[in-house]
């Protein structure tokens, strides 16, 4: 099997396999990019068993065949190649040669035999979407998930497919995120699904602003997403995922309306002086006027004042300030309005136009 | 000026109101497909369940009236040992439910208002030929019932004696419960909370709860040094 | 939306209350939902009220939530799917009820078909009862009126009540049978009297052909239910309708119940009912396995019978244990499977029948002290008392002769089975140590 490619071609899928594969693998296999050549088509794909991404370039090679090289030193090596070099592989004995100007490399390889495959998608459901939708679903939202909860279903972004229009929500049990795009889907009952911590990071980072359709299927337990660069499956979490109807707050009686740019800035500046681990500001809301606190330990203080359109009774409540700042950098409204009930009921985030997409739900801190 | 504990926190936890699928049955395995018959069945039914704190009583009861009302029917369950909220006069008319639960029946046991209305609601479920389930902490001939003709009904009932779990259910117990809200109890926190706390199921069970809370608004996982420092903060 | 705005309420309401409250207060509403309203009919004041008080601001809200401005009216009530009465007329009937109540009585009267004269089983301890009620059945009216049943709980005293209540509805399907308990008749009457129906409620239940009362010795101390009630025993009386009734004893020595009311009781013909002896037991416990379908061998018919010996109610809870445990194990019922399913009610029998306490019972009831009981005397109104009590001790409990010999003093097994053979002896030839022995039985196992 012999066959050569430009360093510009490879380059970035070979990137995007290598964020798939894990450094440290049990299986040796594990930390190989499969190449595969068929047709004219070399195809890569790279896998840790829970995600596995496959993309697809065209190259021109008489030869069939299939074998798996180390992902990290292919890569590092087509990185440190200068610019639009020709790469050329050639596999014998077991071993790959790669040669490109003077330079020649040496790399073990094992057998595709042993490579991994993720078994096929069955399409329980399936649907296509413009992949910048389908970017911004995840991108809205995926802040919100919990690191390393204990519970499962938090260390993932929920996506509910509804037959008009699909929703992700994400949740760390402090905040929640949700995000709603309209979507025709050929499904009876709406259904949901959790799509683990990698699987959601890697899918953002290889989606594109494009509107070119990606097609989603989804499997009992997988979901597979098709754009022409690339195939991606990951594996779902198994489980339920808590009713975030509950969650976000439907008696909110106090609403603060405010240019998200001075709100952004004036807790930006006030942020640097709250307790580095656990970020607590107080905003004291009056008619028209909201003062924000932060001290640390240090005995550091910051105050900011800005000014919102807002008749209500005087309010002061406490926040972790990376929550609401993570809210604002999501929206995009210029103008932003921030919905109270209570010091200790949580607070609603969304934009000020009517249908707004993009709901933040941020729990307060006790002061 | 807040510490970590003060992070209030959203209700993303997932509910595990009690159900006969997450009741860890031990040694009450036949008491639990009693139950589980009896909400199958549309016919009359009297069960009579005794046995100590913290062997699932209340728990039983609330999973069957949660089996049964979900389809539709009208149920009533009554905690009789909650006596400042309830007086006899809420046993009126009970009869048109299609099933009535009676929990802690020992509270009441000696009080004759509550016998006698008792005795009366008895009689009308069965001429109506309704279910009615009976919990207390003793067998039935030794609640001290005063009302004989109270006290030879009760011995009528289909009888269950409900049994302590012992060390290694209560720990496979608490795990199911983990299970039932998405995440692992390690085994090591498992013992150390066996060894360290009240041996009450009911008691650990309300532990475990504010265990899942704190690890909750802590963003912490649960390990020993985590308990430990909560079971201290106490 | 498919599910109506009460269901998605109570959906939320399930999640936000505790599931204590839920199902104490909110199961139990009845709904009955149109576009414009939704009424809430709990089973008693007693609920509307708590609901009203504790609950009613949660539920406007969700309704106000869930509705999106087409908020219908919210009502509280009381009402429900109650048995048929006499004075049903003004409370709120769901849509299973009928309207007219005076005709559901008449298909109503309350009657437990499984109650029979072939499903009894009569006893020595019984038989009078038995034989009289069948006659009043056959000649209802005119043989014996009142009748009168009387004795102690779960000896079958409502069972022979139905009985003839069910033969005289079945020699002729028209008439007007009632079953009730003394409970229902007083409440009935306290509504109708809240409800100014006092007159339907008298034509009505002076219109009876046979009424059957159970347990009047519940009218005591309610005064106007016993004025209310003599008038309709009276006229029902006048009519030649028959007129049965049950007591846990004699109508002179029930307090509270008045003097005209109990010497009319004791006009027509009363029968006491005993606790059944062992061979009726074991055949009652026959009879009803085999009417449950259940093969139970004599041998074990007879383990439940000896060892239970209350009442037939704790009998059929004994037998209804043993089909259970049967049922859940997949075993035969044999005398060891009894055994083992019994073990924790005959534990407790034994908790409260032990040697100690028939020793105690017994010193008691001779006017002895138990320290003579166990000692060496051997006069007669001491020695008699002790045999009694090792004759208890060896039917009651599980203790072996020399066992037994040892609680009394030390005493040789074959002295504790002379004993036994004298009292069984002597309980067929001397009225008074059967009535002691019966007596002693009684106190020792309730």
């Amino acid at each position: 099997m012999k066959f050569s490619i430009q360093r510009e071609d490879i380059l970035k899928p070979l990137q995007a396999i290598s964020n798939v594969v894990e450094r440290r693998q049990t299986l040796p296999v594990l930390s190989n990019v499969l190449l595969n050549i068929d047709n004219s088509q070399l195809h890569l794909s790279g896998t840790d068993l829970e995600v596995e991404l496959k993309v697809t370039i065209g190259i021109d090679s008489p030869d069939n065949g299939d074998i798996t090289l180390p992902a990290r030193k292919f890569l590092d090596i087509c990185k440190a190649l200068p610019d639009s070099a020709m790469i050329e592989i050639a596999i014998d004995n077991e071993k790959a040669r790669l040669r490109s100007g003077k330079s020649r490399f040496t790399l073990s390889t094992l057998p595709a035999s042993e490579f991994p495959n993720m078994e096929s998608v069955e399409g329980l459901v399936e649907f296509s979407i413009p992949q910048f939708q389908l970017k911004e679903l995840i991108d809205k939202t995926q802040f919100s998930m919990a690191q390393q909860d204990v519970r499962y279903y938090l260390n993932g972004l929920m996506l509910e497919l509804n037959s008009d229009c699909l929703r992700s929500v994400a949740t760390d049990g402090h905040r929640l995120a949700l995000c709603e795009l309209p979507c025709h889907i050929e499904i009876e009952e709406s259904r949901q699904i959790i799509i683990p911590r990698k699987g959601v990071a890697e899918l953002s980072r290889l989606l594109n602003d494009s509107d070119d359709d990606a097609q989603v299927r989804i499997g009992k337990n997988q979901i597979r997403v098709v754009v022409p660069d690339f195939t991606f499956t990951s594996k779902l979490v198994d489980g339920r995922f808590p009713d975030y109807k509950r969650v976000v707050p439907q008696n909110c009686d106090k609403f603060a309306t405010v240019e998200r740019e001075v709100i952004r800035q004036s807790l930006t500046r006030a942020s640097i002086l709250s307790n580095e681990k656990y970020r607590g500001i107080r905003l004291e809301l009056k008619s028209g006027l909201v003062t924000v606190h932060a001290n640390n330990p240090e005995l550091e203080e910051a105050e900011e004042e800005f000014e919102v359109e807002y008749d209500g009774p005087s309010l002061e409540i406490g926040f972790n300030v990376n929550y609401v700042l993570d809210a604002l950098n999501a929206l995009t409204d210029n103008t932003v309005v921030l919905h109270f009930t209570d010091s200790n009921s949580s607070c609603l985030i969304t934009g000020n136009v009517e249908g707004n997409n993009c709901q933040y739900v941020v729990m307060p801190m006790r002061l | 000026m807040s510490s970590i504990a003060d992070q209030l926190t959203l209700g993303v936890q997932l509910k595990d109101n009690a159900s006969f699928a997450n009741f860890y049955p031990g040694d009450n395995q036949e008491a639990l497909q009693g139950l589980m018959a009896l909400a199958r069945q549309q016919e009359p039914g009297f069960l009579f369940l005794w046995g100590g704190e913290g062997t699932g009583k209340s728990h039983l009861l609330q999973a069957l009236c949660h089996e049964v009302g979900s389809a539709g029917d009208p149920v009533a369950y009554l905690p009789l040992g909650e006596t400042p909220s309830i007086a006899p006069a809420i046993l009126s008319g009970l009869e048109s439910m299609s099933l009535v639960c009676l929990d802690d029946l020992h509270s009441v046991a000696g009080d004759a208002a509550w016998e006698e209305a008792l005795f009366h609601l008895y009689n009308r479920i069965q001429l109506q030929g309704g279910r009615l389930v009976i919990t207390a902490n003793a067998a039935p001939s030794l609640l001290g019932i005063g009302l004989a003709d109270l006290a030879s009904r009760l011995t009528h009932a289909l009888i269950y004696h409900l049994h302590c779990l012992n060390d290694v259910q209560k720990g496979y117990a608490l795990q199911q419960r983990a299970t039932f809200r998405g995440f692992a109890l390690p085994e090591e926190v498992l013992a150390y909370l066996l060894k360290r706390c009240s041996r009450e199921m009911s008691e650990l069970f309300d532990l475990f709860d504010r265990l899942d809370q704190a690890s909750l608004a802590a963003k912490r996982r649960l390990t020993i040094p985590f308990v430990r420092d909560f079971l201290d903060g106490q | 939306m498919s599910d109506s705005l009460w269901k998605q309420c109570l959906t939320h309401l399930e999640d936000e209350l505790s599931a204590q409250d839920f199902n104490t207060w909110i199961r139990p509403l009845h709904v009955i939902e149109t576009v414009q309203s939704i009424r809430l009919l709990a089973p008693n004041e007693y609920v509307m009220n708590w609901v009203e008080n504790n609950f009613s601001a949660q539920i406007n809200q969700q309704l106000t939530i869930l509705s999106q401005g087409n908020y219908p009216e919210l009502k509280f009530q009381v009402g429900g799917e109650t048995p048929p009465s006499a004075t049903q007329n003004e409370t709120v009937k769901t849509t299973r009820n009928h309207a007219d109540n005076s005709s559901a009585l008449h298909r109503n009267s309350n009657l437990n078909p499984n109650f029979t004269f072939d499903s009894f089983v009569p006893g020595k301890n019984s038989q009078l009862g038995y034989a009289a009620a069948q006659q009043i059945a056959s000649n209802s009216g005119t043989a014996y009126n009142p009748f009168f049943i009387y004795g102690g709980v779960g000896l079958g005293k409502t069972h022979i009540m139905h009985a003839i209540g069910n033969q005289i509805k079945q020699q002729n399907p028209n008439a007007k049978v009632l079953y009730l308990h003394s409970e229902r008749f007083v409440q009935d009457m306290v509504k109708a009297l809240q409800l100014n129906s006092i007159e339907n409620f008298k034509r009505f239940y002076r219109g009876l052909d046979c009424l059957l009362v159970d347990d009047i010795q519940f009218f005591a101390g309610k005064e106007r239910s016993q004025e209310e009630f003599f008038h309709t025993f009276n006229v029902l009386l006048e009519g030649q309708k028959q007129v049965v009734l049950t007591c846990d004893r004699y109508p002179k020595e029930v307090d509270h119940l008045e003097d005209r009311l109990k010497s009319r009781f004791g006009w027509g013909l009363s029968a006491l009912i005993e606790p059944p002896d062992t061979e009726t037991r074991v055949a009652i416990l026959l009879k009803k396995a085999s009417h449950i379908d259940i093969e139970l061998p004599n041998d074990v018919a007879f383990f439940i019978a000896k060892r239970i010996r209350s009442n037939v109610r704790e009998l059929e809870g004994a037998l209804r244990r043993v089909t259970a445990n049967s049922n859940f194990t997949g075993k035969p019922i044999t005398l060891d499977f009894a055994k083992e399913a019994l073990k924790d009610l005959l534990s407790l029998q034994e908790k409260l029948i032990s040697i100690d306490n028939i020793q105690k019972t017994v010193a008691e009831f001779y006017k002895l002290r138990v320290a003579e009981l166990l000692s060496k005397k051997r006069s007669r109104s001491i020695a008699r008392p002790r045999q009694v009590a090792m004759y208890l001790a060896k039917d009651l409990t599980n203790h072996s002769l020399p066992e037994i010999g040892d609680a009394f003093g030390g005493r040789d097994h074959t002295t504790v089975l002379h004993a036994c053979r004298k009292v069984k002896s002597l309980m067929g030839e001397d009225s008074r140590i059967e009535s002691d022995v019966n007596n002693l039985l009684k106190i020792l196992s309730t």
